[in-house]
């Protein structure tokens, strides 16, 4: 897996925000590399934290792999906070 | 002339004054109640006030001296009301009234009125119960704080056990926004009357700077309804939105009369209405001028489109004036759900930049289906392109893509969108600017009809050019007839057109053209 600023900055950008903006091809990527080890689910909770909500079909396949993902794994702490910040996550079933 | 009473609540009703006028009467009438006359009107859709609970009032429509028609109308009852007042609002303008106004409206009981006598009334974001009037009287104001730390967040998504829950939404798709001035959520059976003033103070806070960026969340708008049925808005003036003004979502039953709707022209995204995802939707004698689309019929994005298939449908538009928008009657872009049989009859549409705009693209998916568009008896006056369907519209980061902009026909596949039958009857359009209409299918699935009959056109002699499709290659133009690219077939049956340059009708690629009367 790419470092997430390598990741990023490849991407095509959203002309009117500046924001990364997810494509198919970013999601293939994620979905190649399941299942996701932690470095991998930090990469992927890290794209969805820092891209354009626009294209909203392929930003919402890369929080349902997270969701589906992180379920196979023990999250490090960062992670499940970054996952609840961004309302991915249920902090009731997460926290503690 | 032939009176009739489109609905009635408590303390109002509204009446329909049909003489064959469309947002204005042929001629001015007295209207006489009781054997009291109450008032001139020229206005096609019209309301009374101040009405008393179930009773019986006699209504006679008079022309001069003469007596045109009459009914008898029936008020409904209504067990109490609660005076906002007597709640703690101040109407001054400074105190925050919000606690007082909501408070009133959870304290309603079923089938009861919440007052809002004259006054100004600062407020952050209401929200609505089931069965219920909110009525705003004459002077009465709701004024929209500017201050966005006030506003509550409706999450777009919440995660339950087996699925998701939806709250707000976003230009199509489900994205924490933040909670309008009005907003009913899941309630049913509810009025708004007026004639009192929503204002959402969009042109003295910064909900218009820098409005593509979310701030927290995504702009309110002045009425937000999702999932609500049975809901009557009537006479109240909405004014100065932060983003879209009236947005109904996912609802049903709902009747829109007799309002005013106004933003200034350069303000962002101030749509007046935009239906999406609903149906059985009449809206009837309505006053738009806006900075965005007068009406814009919506089915979300491809993410709503494809999982729930909601489409907007059943919806009515008629004596309605709209005035300086981008478009008089727009569909789309958002329209993944699909969008089908809307009809827009006896209207004005003046000085917008387009009487029918149909806005469409690939990637909007197969249930992207726009069919059974009607305009009936519509007046166009100073419209720069009365009639524009364009399935390249370059909306969104990726609208300038060669995929949503090719002119070579792509494989028709699960992202392909189509456009069904557009008909256009009895409309007179004078002083055209651009064209008579511009219509640009896609090449691997074209518009499947075009009727256009008993028709006029004619052109403004000092227009200027102006693009009238918002998509790669399309150049601004000037007193051009009707253009079509892409479509099955296109009818045109005794239409007229005056002052045009060149053809009447340039067609690339159509399969089938039909004329009948005048070429």
């Amino acid at each position: 897996m790419k470092e997430l600023q390598t990741i990023l900055s490849a991407l095509e950008k959203d002309p009117k925000t500046g924001l990364p903006l997810p494509d198919a091809q970013l999601v293939r990527l994620f979905q190649d590399a399941c299942p996701l080890d932690q470095a991998g689910l930090s990469t992927l909770i890290g794209c969805i934290e820092e891209c354009s909500e626009a294209i909203y079909e392929h930003y919402r396949v890369l929080i349902d792999l997270f969701r589906q993902e992180i379920r196979h794994i023990q999250p490090d702490e960062e992670t499940i906070l970054k996952g609840i910040a961004l309302g991915i996550l249920d902090d009731e079933e997460w926290e503690g | 002339m032939e009176l009739s009473c489109l609905l009635t609540t408590s303390r109002s009703a509204v009446l329909k004054l049909f003489d064959g006028g469309k947002y204005h009467t042929l001629k001015p009438y007295r209207v006489v109640v009781n054997g009291e006359p109450i008032m001139e009107t020229n206005r096609t859709v019209t309301s009374l006030y101040g009405l008393r609970p179930d009773r019986e009032y006699q209504v006679a429509i008079l022309e001069g001296n003469a007596q045109v028609d009459a009914l008898v109308i029936h008020t409904q009852p209504e067990p109490v009301f609660l005076n906002v007042r007597r709640f703690g609002a101040a109407g001054d303008g400074v105190h925050d009234d919000t606690a007082a106004i909501q408070a009133a409206i959870n304290c309603c009981p079923a089938g009861g009125r919440v007052r809002i006598p004259a006054g100004d009334y600062l407020i952050a974001p209401l929200f609505l119960k089931s069965h219920i009037t909110i009525e705003l009287q004459k002077g009465a104001r709701l004024v929209l704080t500017t201050d966005r730390s006030r506003f509550p967040i409706l999450p777009g998504v919440t995660f339950t056990q087996d699925g998701e829950y939806l709250l707000g939404t976003w230009e199509g798709n489900p994205l924490d926004c933040f909670a309008s001035a009005i907003t009913g959520i899941d309630v049913e059976d509810v009025r708004i009357v007026g004639p009192g003033v929503v204002d959402g103070q969009g042109d003295k806070g910064d909900w218009w700077v820098n409005p593509k960026i979310r701030r927290g969340a995504w702009r309110p708008r002045l009425l937000f309804l999702n999932r609500c049925k049975n809901v009557t808005v009537h006479g109240v003036r909405f004014m100065n939105s932060p983003s879209w003004q009236l947005h109904p979502y996912n609802s049903e039953n709902l009747t829109f009369a007799d309002l005013k709707i106004t933003a200034p022209a350069n303000s962002p995204n101030t749509d007046g209405f935009d239906p999406e995802s609903c149906k059985h939707v009449a809206l009837t004698g309505v006053h738009f001028s806006v900075g965005d689309d007068c009406i814009a019929v919506k089915s979300g994005k491809i993410y709503m489109g494809q999982k729930y298939h909601v489409p907007c449908e059943d919806v009515d538009i008629s004596h309605c004036l709209m005035e300086r928008g981008h478009g008089g009657l727009t569909t789309g872009s958002e329209c993944a759900g699909g969008i089908i049989d809307v009809r827009v009859r006896y209207c004005v549409m003046r000085d917008t930049d387009r009487g029918l705009r149909v806005k469409n693209r690939r990637g909007r998916g197969q249930n992207a289906v726009t069919d059974r568009i009607l305009f009936d008896h519509v007046d166009m006056e100073r419209v720069g392109a009365p009639f524009v369907v364009n399935c390249l519209y370059f909306c969104d980061p990726d609208g300038h893509s060669e995929y949503v902009q090719s002119r070579e026909p792509l494989p028709v596949d699960e992202r392909t969108p189509r456009i069904g039958q557009i008909t256009f009857r009895h409309v007179n359009a004078q002083d055209c600017g651009a064209c008579a209409g511009y219509f640009l299918g896609l090449p691997e699935q074209p518009i499947e009809s075009i009727l256009v009959e008993d028709s006029a056109f004619t052109y403004a002699p000092d227009a200027k050019p102006f693009v009238p499709a918002l998509a790669d290659g399309v150049e601004a133009c000037l007193h051009q007839g009707l253009v079509v690219h892409y479509a099955d077939q296109i009818t045109l049956r005794n239409v007229s057109m005056t002052g045009q340059q060149g053809e009447k009708l340039v067609a690339v690629q159509v399969g089938n053209v039909l004329w009948e009367g005048e070429q």
